[in-house]
């Protein structure tokens, strides 16, 4: 859910239950006033019911009193209490179908010695249509105020949360060694400055570990070349000892099948530091059809023997542009993985066109997922050699090209190809 | 013929001295630059193993100051840095072959000689060993004077056998030595005993000088 839905949401459930809350209140209060406001005029007219009395002189004045006054009923006490306090009346007048109420106030008066009850009303119809429009003008204001709550929102949230967008696009792109965040936009919003403050100290110290991880594992690389030259050297050595026994000499062949793999691993090692720190220089251009006839002659040592009939296809020459030393690399590990996979004296198809270098050969069906081919110690098993680094530089290689490396298994067949 | 070797691995020095003595070499030891500079200045020698990096100083300094001095020493350079900046670079000014650490012994033999042989005035492209000539311009073979047909990869191996002679060779030296940068990811050594297996066999009855050491290596008699 979106920030922006998340808040408006509960905007709007807060903002239906002001009004639902608020109506029934107002209602009651806006009542309460209006009504404290009739009973104040009806009192004020019963303080002033002196000053009309003292004219009444006869039966007939008091008649024409009734008539005149609309708002004013005067009838006999006979005797029954009065109300003290104003209180509502309802009456069903013969004309509306509505009934109306009113308010009323008694008070004893005594006229041409007789006892009178004089009621005073006042209708309270005005008040139903003020309560109407004052509740009406409430609700209109309090969608306005959540339309306008939206619509800054809305607007808002495009403007300010730009930087915070910007830092996200940065997060989810994020890849080591790239720059920080560019912050030359200044930023209102202080979170945001510090957010956008936080993520470039991350970075730059994700940055510095990466290197520092890096650099260590090149000298790491390199500091170890001289202590395995000299294992190799004595070894060499005491492979020249004269009246060396058979499990002697097993024994210095396994030991020093174990430090090539092991010497195979640091080069591979460095290779991939190398290529993470971009210390291979990727402008050299050359001819992608010499580069494999070089690299056929030169494996012409395991094909004399494996008796592969290797054919090259050349459907046009394609001059490519990076390092040549990698790149000749990964065409030579290919094509040696093409020989080791396929039963001898089998066909090597090399297929070079514009767009692409393809190896066929035939093979079993690798029994491990395809995905993770390119992946590091990934190995057939029972495969005991090799440390299966193979494919995974191949692949870095070519991604360092900016060229991509594809494998299918097709109608038993094997299909390498790297695109251009 | 003399040879010095400047490596301040005492470890890695001594190994070379030991295995290049048993070749009739005359060898000269050098831990440092200081050390260095003035052996190469008082003495001429027919190869110098340079190492790169030396305590207080460059080897590629040294390999400058004896081309300028027009000293006709061959010059090995050993890096254990293995950049082709650093071998074109060493190449151009003017060592005749770079070589990457950690290397086999018997690589090594096999390039210092190549180079005095390159070096030596009037040095002939033909080899001969007992009974085997070897064309090195006509990259041909003759047993007892007749001509073997033979591959490239078999007339590489028996040469380098031949560089090695009387010494052990092991599978893994013969199989760096023959694919190069490719055996990183070699991990079958089937393909050199066939190789063996074969050049034994065009070689007829002189195919006996090369022998099988307990299948873990190959030596051609001295």
């Amino acid at each position: 859910m979106k920030l922006l839905t998340y808040s408006t949401k509960r905007y709007l459930v807060f903002s239906v239950l002001l009004v639902v809350l608020s109506i029934p209140i107002f209602y009651i209060v806006l009542e309460k006033l209006f009504i404290r406001a009739v009973d104040d005029s009806l009192k004020h007219q019963a303080i002033l019911l002196p000053e009309y009395t003292k004219h009444i002189k006869s039966e007939a004045d008091i008649e024409l009193w009734k008539n005149l006054d609309w708002d004013i009923e005067v009838n006999p006490a006979n005797g029954i209490a009065i109300k003290q306090r104003p209180y509502t009346i309802i009456e069903h007048s013969k004309g509306a179908k509505e009934s109306i109420q009113f308010r009323a106030l008694e008070k004893d008066v005594r006229l041409l010695d007789r006892d009178y009850v004089i009621t005073f009303k006042s209708s309270l119809i005005e008040k139903e249509d003020l309560v109407k429009a004052v509740l009406g003008l409430q609700i209109a204001l309090l969608s306005f105020l959540f339309l306008g709550y939206l619509w800054i929102n809305q607007y808002i949230s495009k403007k300010i949360w730009k930087p915070f967008q910007g830092i996200l696009n940065y997060l989810k792109t994020f890849e080591l060694d790239k720059g920080i965040i560019n912050s030359n936009t200044d930023l209102v919003i202080d979170e945001f400055r510090e957010l956008n403050y936080s993520v470039n100290g991350l970075v730059s110290r994700v940055n510095t570990a990466y290197s520092s991880q890096k650099e260590f594992t090149e000298n790491a690389s390199h500091e170890l070349q001289t202590p395995l030259a000299i294992m190799r050297v004595k070894l060499e050595l005491l492979l020249q000892e004269e009246h060396l026994s058979e499990s002697q000499s097993k024994l210095i062949d396994e030991i020093n099948g174990v430090l090539t793999g092991m010497e195979q691993m640091n080069t591979s090692l460095l290779l991939l530091t190398k290529m993470d720190n971009q210390q291979y220089p990727l402008n050299e251009e050359f001819s992608a059809s010499e580069l494999i006839k070089e690299i056929i002659e030169e494996l012409d040592f395991f094909i004399e023997v494996s008796q592969h009939h290797i054919s090259y296809v050349e459907e046009t020459n394609t001059s490519l542009l990076g390092n040549h030393q990698l790149f000749k690399q990964v065409v030579t590990n290919l094509l040696l993985n093409a020989i080791k996979y396929s039963a001898p004296g089998s066909e090597i198809r090399i297929i070079l066109s514009s767009k692409s270098i393809e190896i066929i050969n035939p093979g079993e069906e690798m029994p491990f997922k395809k995905e993770k081919l390119f992946e590091r110690f990934s190995k057939k098993q029972g495969n005991s050699k090799g440390n299966s680094l193979g494919l995974a530089i191949s692949f870095r290689i070519i991604k360092l090209h900016g060229m991509k490396l594809a494998y299918v298994y097709q109608e038993a067949h094997h299909h390498f190809a790297i695109y251009f | 013929m003399k040879i010095l070797i400047v490596e301040d691995e005492r470890a890695l020095s001594e190994s070379i001295v030991a295995y290049m003595k048993q070749e009739n070499y005359v060898c000269d030891t050098a831990f440092d630059y200081q050390e260095a500079k003035e052996k190469l200045a008082l003495f001429d020698y027919d190869c110098v193993l340079l190492d790169i990096m030396l305590p207080n100083g460059n080897g590629i300094d040294l390999l400058e100051m004896l081309k300028k001095e027009n000293k006709m020493d061959g010059i090995i350079i050993v890096s254990a840095k293995n950049s082709l900046e650093d071998r074109i670079f060493s190449l151009n000014v003017g060592a005749d072959d770079y070589l990457s650490k950690p290397f086999h012994l018997a690589e090594l033999s096999a390039r210092v000689q190549s180079i005095i042989r390159r070096r030596q005035l009037g040095g002939s492209n033909v080899i001969h060993y007992k009974t085997i000539t070897i064309d090195m311009l006509a990259k041909s073979v003759t047993v007892k004077g007749d001509l073997i047909e033979i591959t490239r990869t078999e007339l590489e191996l028996l040469l380098f056998l031949l560089m090695n002679k009387g010494k052990v060779v092991s599978k893994s030296t013969i199989a760096e030595h023959l694919s190069g940068q490719s055996a990183m990811y070699f991990d079958n050594f089937d393909v050199i005993y066939t190789h063996i297996k074969n050049l034994k066999k065009k070689l007829g009855s002189s195919g006996e000088y090369l022998k099988t050491i307990y299948a873990t290596g190959y030596k051609l008699e001295a």
